[in-house]
């Protein structure tokens, strides 16, 4: 991160609700209808609330904290091996996080939108603009986030009103879809898609001028965020009923083909294509410049343009490791578990062993 | 100034690929196929029909796109393959073409009875996984053979083959004859467990020729798919509906029942019915319906039977009364509402006695009973399906006459001298 970057809690948590949106049109987000089958909303809503409110509870946990980021809590928890091992863990989970976003975008764009083009053309797209976009640093990344996230939400607004037609709101029923007790369990279990973000916000919380309020900026930006996903997966599920809708390959293109106006007005899906591809060039340049500058801290390093190269290129093995689209999605559900320990298990350890050496107060390291 | 030259070379390669991705298809390269009949071939096989859309140079001039050729025909050609799969098909097809075939402007897809009965799912399936078909195309069922329907297709006053598809659909619409249904919508309503799908029928009518003779007498007060009391023009109507169990045709319905099913559906807007004038038997009254508002239904449980009560209100504007009454005084005015609202009670309590013996939901009326399930699965085991032919459906409906069209009076304007 670089040394400068400074920017309001607004921009913190308009660049938290980017980098949750733009997960919105990737096949992933159907887990949500897996887990909660007519209820997927809901489980996506009760998920994104649990992350919310664990990143509040992490965020006022280290409010003391004189760094206020996650690496200044590894350092007072563990020392600086306890911080070298928290920063390599965190950035092996982005960068698997980002590898199989940036093959799940590509896949999506060849077999949907590109059909004659090779899929290493989109992969190479995108890893060269997650390289550029991390590589500017986070102030100009939260920055473009703020301005993008106001199209990116008008987009969407259109592209949820299109279909609206389509469909039997009574699709959504039983209410519950597998029962309250067993959905807010398998919700807690979609709490890992958030991971990423609450990472960002704990690594990123740190360059926020106004300190008191980043706790429940950050809160709201992913709140936010999971309630646009919970209207996606209503208008998903009324469109593509279970257990049609758990198949669809690219939820939101499907849904921007079934907009239709009248005997000319159709085919409009290619308005949105430029803005997702737009917004996870934001999502995995955010993800992957937190990675390398946790790191670079982390590691003593003067920035984080240093580690930033490496793992980038990690982030594209990765992206080309998995053998087709299924292998990839079931890569990304199989590293749930992983993501669930180092997006709340680590940060909730730290604050737990800082706690109990005494060093979450005023004075701490 | 560096940056500025960085710049400007970023900007010269990115505008490189503005000129297109990766295999360009030029337009002068493509033939689009507007509307695509499918059939059984026979041993796991199929017969696709394809109508081409012939791109023809327009002639030079203010008046040049206007010229009509003596013998106006559809400027469209039809091509057939045999192929296990559509696509398949496909590459059959283009082995002849001097341009390659594209679905991107496919308007409507025909599916032939015999393969309707032997189950859409695997083609429906097949036409939603393509990039290049989208769901809002509209899902015809040909009554016979597709490929028999589409190479009989002579629309009048139309020369485009796409808005000849097109143009049928909006007439059905508005005149309530077959229900419009969207490829998409087929397939949502097939794959959510509670409701059944039905589809619009296009059929062949033997009455219709070129040499225009007059019709038959009617056999029946309603009309059957391709039995329209009419000749000359178009052979082929789209009239009547399709229903099915799953992916299974199930049977056919008239145009009555049809306007029954949109009806009871919510979905019937205006339609026009003719019923024996209740003053004078022997004579018909011609009452335009309009369904402002959606049926009520009212459902409940107890034990395992499902009971449905449904009530449908219509406006009513007579139209014709050959009979003389005068139906604007209450008394007489009440006495029609009456008899109207028997035929439809005695129109729709026919309709789902028969989509009870098919085992067939296209009211969707399962999708009302999931809110009594506390899971989707304890939904899923109570099998739907199964419990359609023991549902015990009552009909109500209320009628209120508004409007006589220009006059109030009865059709005899001397009193009947």
């Amino acid at each position: 991160m670089e040394k400068s970057a400074t920017f309001g809690s607004g921009t913190l948590a308009a660049a938290a609700s980017v980098v949750v949106l733009s997960r919105g049109f990737h096949p992933i987000v159907l887990a949500a209808l897996e887990v909660g089958e007519t209820a997927g909303w809901l489980a996506m809503l009760l998920a994104g609330l649990m992350s919310a409110s664990m990143y509040g509870a992490f965020s006022y946990w280290t409010r003391r904290l004189p760094s206020g980021s996650l690496d200044g809590l590894a350092r007072a928890a563990a020392g600086r091996l306890g911080s070298m091992a928290m920063a390599c863990l965190v950035a092996g989970l982005l960068i698997h996080h980002a590898g199989l976003v940036t093959r799940e975008t590509s896949e999506m764009a060849v077999s949907a939108i590109y059909p004659h083009t090779p899929q290493t053309f989109p992969t190479t797209g995108l890893v060269l603009c997650t390289l550029f976009g991390a590589w500017s640093g986070l102030s100009s990344l939260a920055r473009l986030c703020r301005g993008f996230l106001a199209l990116q939400l008008f987009a969407m607004a259109v592209l949820l009103a299109g279909p609206v037609a389509w469909g039997n709101i009574r699709y959504l029923l039983p209410f519950w879809g597998p029962g309250p007790a067993i959905l807010i369990g398998r919700s807690f279990l979609l709490t890992s898609m958030f991971s990423p973000v609450v990472l960002f916000l704990l690594i990123a919380g740190g360059s926020v001028t106004e300190r008191s309020r980043r706790w429940w900026t950050g809160c709201a930006g992913i709140a936010a965020a999971t309630l646009v996903l919970a209207v996606i997966k209503i208008v998903l599920a009324k469109a593509y009923p279970l257990p049609l809708g758990a198949s669809v390959t690219f939820p939101l293109h499907a849904l921007a083909r079934l907009i239709t106006g009248g005997r000319f007005f159709e085919r409009v899906e290619g308005l949105w294509v430029m803005l997702w591809v737009f917004g996870t060039a934001c999502h995995l340049s955010v993800l992957m410049h937190v990675a390398a500058a946790n790191y670079a801290r982390a590691f003593g390093m003067a920035s984080h343009r240093g580690p930033l190269v490496t793992l980038v290129l990690v982030m594209t093995v990765v992206a080309f490791l998995p053998p087709d689209q299924m292998q990839t999605l079931s890569w990304h559900e199989g590293a749930w578990p992983f993501a669930l320990a180092i997006g709340y298990g680590l940060p909730l350890s730290l604050v737990l062993l800082a706690g109990l050496r005494g060093r979450l107060g005023s004075n701490a390291a | 100034m560096r940056r500025k030259y960085r710049l400007a070379a970023v900007i010269v390669v990115l505008s490189l690929c503005l000129a297109g991705c990766w295999d360009r298809a030029e337009l002068e390269d493509q033939a689009y196929i507007v509307a695509m009949g499918i059939d059984t071939g026979g041993t796991g096989q199929i017969v696709l029909t394809a109508i081409v859309a012939l791109v023809q140079p327009q002639k030079a001039g203010l008046y040049g796109g206007l010229t009509i050729p003596a013998t106006p025909s559809l400027s469209a050609q039809i091509l057939t393959a045999r192929a296990r799969t559509i696509d398949q098909a496909m590459h059959i097809l283009n082995g002849g073409m001097t341009r390659r075939l594209d679905f991107r402007h496919l308007r409507a897809t025909v599916v032939g009875e015999e393969l309707s009965r032997s189950g859409l799912e695997p083609i429906i399936m097949e036409l939603a996984r393509s990039s290049l078909i989208r769901g809002s195309g509209l899902l015809v069922l040909a009554r016979g053979r597709a490929f028999e329907l589409l190479t009989k297709l002579k629309p009048v006053a139309e020369l485009s083959p796409a808005r000849a598809m097109e143009g049928l659909i909006l007439q059905a619409k508005m005149l309530h004859l077959a229900p419009p249904v969207r490829m998409h919508a087929y397939l949502e309503r097939l794959a959510a467990p509670g409701g059944d799908p039905f589809l619009p029928v296009l059929a062949v009518n033997p009455w219709v020729t070129t040499d225009p003779q007059e019709p038959p007498p009617a056999e029946s007060e309603s009309a059957e798919p391709g039995e329209l009391q009419r000749g000359g023009g178009n052979p082929v109507e789209y009239i009547g509906t399709a229903i099915f169990r799953r992916d299974r045709l199930s049977g056919l319905l008239d145009v009555d029942e049809t306007q029954m099913l949109l009806a009871l559906r919510g979905e019937m807007g205006k339609a026009y019915t003719t019923i024996p004038d209740p003053g004078h038997p022997e004579q018909p009254v011609t009452i335009r319906l309009h369904q402002e508002n959606k049926p009520q239904y009212q459902i409940s449980l107890r034990g395992t039977v499902p009971r449905v009560h449904i009530l449908m209100v219509f406006d009513a504007e007579v139209l014709a009364m050959p009979g003389g009454t005068d139906y604007t005084q209450p008394a007489a005015r009440q006495r029609l509402e009456k008899a109207v609202s028997r035929h439809v009670n005695g129109t729709s309590g026919a309709l789902l006695d028969k989509l009870r013996a098919w085992e067939a939901d296209p009211l969707s009326i399962g999708h009302r009973f999931r809110s009594k399930f506390a899971t989707y699965q304890d939904w899923v085991a109570y099998e739907w399906p199964k419990r359609i032919g023991e549902m015990q459906i009552r009909v109500e409906s209320k009628v209120r006459i508004r409007r006589y069209a220009l006059f109030t009076s009865g059709d005899r304007v001397n009193g009947g001298r």
